[in-house]
């Protein structure tokens, strides 16, 4: 099963939401805390996907964004802005492709 | 810990591709600036590491995980900074600036997770690369240094801030200090302005704009020129001029947000050890190394700007400046603080203390008025056709002309060929990351002949 490095990455103040995650992916992340040059620290979690963390994590994504939270995902050196339940759903079908470049898009994603 | 980070925030070519005796650089000065500011105001190693990466994103950043502090600094932005250079040496017409700056609002768009957004500008850039012109090797020396003093600025400012977290009695006494001169500055600046007549600050407000628009139109006469005064008048002056402060309520704003001064002492500590190194380093003196620094924050300002335009727009216009920033307020503390560079009392010594403590002070020959003649520059080649929007009034129309040829298109901002498209267009192809897809090569002879989206054969 392929797997890749992201990062997901909240505001600080919602950084607790990210042990939430770790905590339904059973997975082990590192949290990283980056500022840069205009002086915002953002924290992101650093963890390796795979195929089968998809579901968990789009129902975090999408629950974050009918609050009205922004969240940014990164692989590979892009970044993929999840604000609303549209672009949470481009999103993880993007990861989806990266994860497994074999299978058939979902119904009604493209 | 921090591989897996630039492996997913970076791309895993993000640190392939730097140039060897670039980075090699980077380090030196690393070392270099870290050494001399433990003697000024720290005892300890501020940060674990300095790791160098090349990304269109061009941004430094310092990391905290996995119990270390590195420091992350960005090849590119000393190449961003260096062409930003270059329009201001050559003093660049408006429309060479408009078509650079659609390549740094393509990279900035992509570098936001809205490549869709990214292609528009991109193409828009590559339809203006006849304008680019090439270097003048006349002046590739001086902007060489003029390069070097800012990246060592950039760098010297993200140690200072690793020094200030860590919360040293060094630092702190520091900060106290740096608001104190800070403080003589801006009286003596609130001074010289209040002695300025109201109607002279509109005069020159109103040169400016009228500068901005002779650069981009042509001279104006008559009809037009009347079009032109009334403009400013109405759209400019009026919102713009009541929210001036003075210099005072400046620092006293910065002050009571701790984030805020923070970034303004970490300008400051920056300014100071800059000054140390183009001395030592360039032998270049206080008073061309600190308007270079200055002319390195008014870039990180404009990037910043684009930066947050691209983060809340989706491509379409809007006001791109925002006067009220905080990088605006950075730069104008900055401004001060580099009048009185020579601040820290580890430095100057207790009779220049004495000396401050009694209000005199001994700037740099020429510093003041280099300062003045770096700021009017950059105004007047690249800031001012973004902060009265005669850059969207040209960019915008070409915008909504691509929509009208391009029609509808599939581009979205997860498709991996948007991505390859805008960085292959502003000729950054060495940083596309491998992306594995179904039934084509990253870059397929299709992408590559045809480029612009939504075309047969896509």
């Amino acid at each position: 099963m392929d797997t890749v490095i992201a990062a997901i990455e909240v505001p600080l103040s919602d950084e607790s939401e990210l042990a939430t995650l770790t905590d339904r992916l059973r997975t082990a992340g590192s949290v990283a805390h980056s500022r840069g040059l205009d002086g915002d620290t953002v924290a992101q979690l650093v963890l390796t996907l795979t195929a089968m963390s998809l579901p968990v994590l789009r129902s975090w994504l999408v629950a974050r964004a009918d609050h009205h939270k922004s969240t940014i995902v990164s692989w590979k050196g892009r970044r993929f802005v999840g604000y609303s339940a549209k672009e949470v759903a481009e999103l993880t079908e993007a990861l989806s492709r990266v994860l497994d470049p074999d299978a058939d898009p979902p119904e009604g994603s493209q | 810990m921090i591989e897996q980070f630039i492996e997913a925030t970076r791309g895993s070519r993000s640190r392939a591709m730097v140039n060897p005796l670039l980075a090699a650089t980077y380090e030196f000065n690393y070392h270099w600036i870290t050494q001399r500011l433990s003697s000024m105001i720290s005892s300890g190693i501020p940060a674990d590491m300095l790791t160098v990466v090349y990304t269109p994103a061009a941004q430094a950043e310092t990391v905290e995980i996995g119990g270390k502090r590195v420091i992350i600094y960005d090849q590119y932005l000393g190449q961003v900074m260096n062409r930003l250079n270059r329009l201001l040496f050559d003093q660049a017409e408006a429309r060479e600036v408009d078509a650079y700056l659609c390549k740094l609002f393509a990279l900035h768009f992509l570098a936001s997770g809205r490549p869709a957004a990214a292609l528009e500008y991109a193409l828009i850039h590559v339809a203006w690369s006849d304008r680019l012109r090439k270097a003048d090797p006349a002046s590739a020396e001086e902007r060489m240094r003029f390069a070097a003093v800012q990246e060592c600025f950039v760098l010297a400012h993200e140690i200072a801030h690793c020094i200030v977290r860590d919360g040293g009695r060094p630092a702190a006494e520091a900060g106290a200090w740096w608001a104190y001169v800070t403080r003589i500055e801006a009286e003596e600046m609130d001074e010289a302005r209040a002695n300025m007549p109201t109607d002279r600050i509109h005069a020159v407000l109103k040169r400016d704009f009228l500068a901005a628009a002779d650069r981009r139109f042509g001279p104006a006469t008559g009809d037009e020129l009347t079009v032109r005064e009334s403009d400013f008048e109405e759209i400019y002056y009026r919102q713009v001029f009541p929210e001036v402060e003075t210099n005072i309520q400046m620092l006293i704003r910065v002050l009571s947000k701790p984030h805020l001064a923070e970034e303004c002492l970490c300008d400051a500590i920056a300014l100071n050890v800059t000054a140390q190194w183009a001395k030592e380093r360039l032998r270049m003196p206080a008073n061309q190394a600190l308007p270079a620094a200055i002319v390195g924050l008014h870039h990180l300002r404009l990037l910043g700007d684009i930066d947050r335009y691209a983060s809340v727009h989706s491509g379409t216009p809007g006001n791109i400046m925002s006067s009220k920033t905080e990088t605006q307020t950075r730069l104008s503390l900055a401004r001060l603080s580099a009048r009185s560079y020579a601040w820290l009392p580890s430095i100057i010594g207790r009779k220049r203390v004495k000396q401050l403590l009694l209000g005199r002070k001994d700037h740099a020959p020429g510093l003041h008025k280099a300062l003045i003649f770096e700021n009017e520059r950059y105004s007047a080649v690249i800031r001012d056709q973004l902060e009265h929007k005669m850059f969207q009034g040209n960019v915008n129309p070409a915008i909504e002309g691509l929509r009208t040829v391009l029609g509808e298109h599939n581009d979205t901002d997860t498709n991996t060929d948007t991505w390859t498209r805008v960085l292959v267009l502003c000729n950054l192809a060495e940083l596309v990351d491998p992306v594995p897809r179904r039934n084509s090569s990253l870059l397929g002879p299709s992408m590559m002949d045809n480029p612009l989206p939504g075309r047969p054969g896509e």
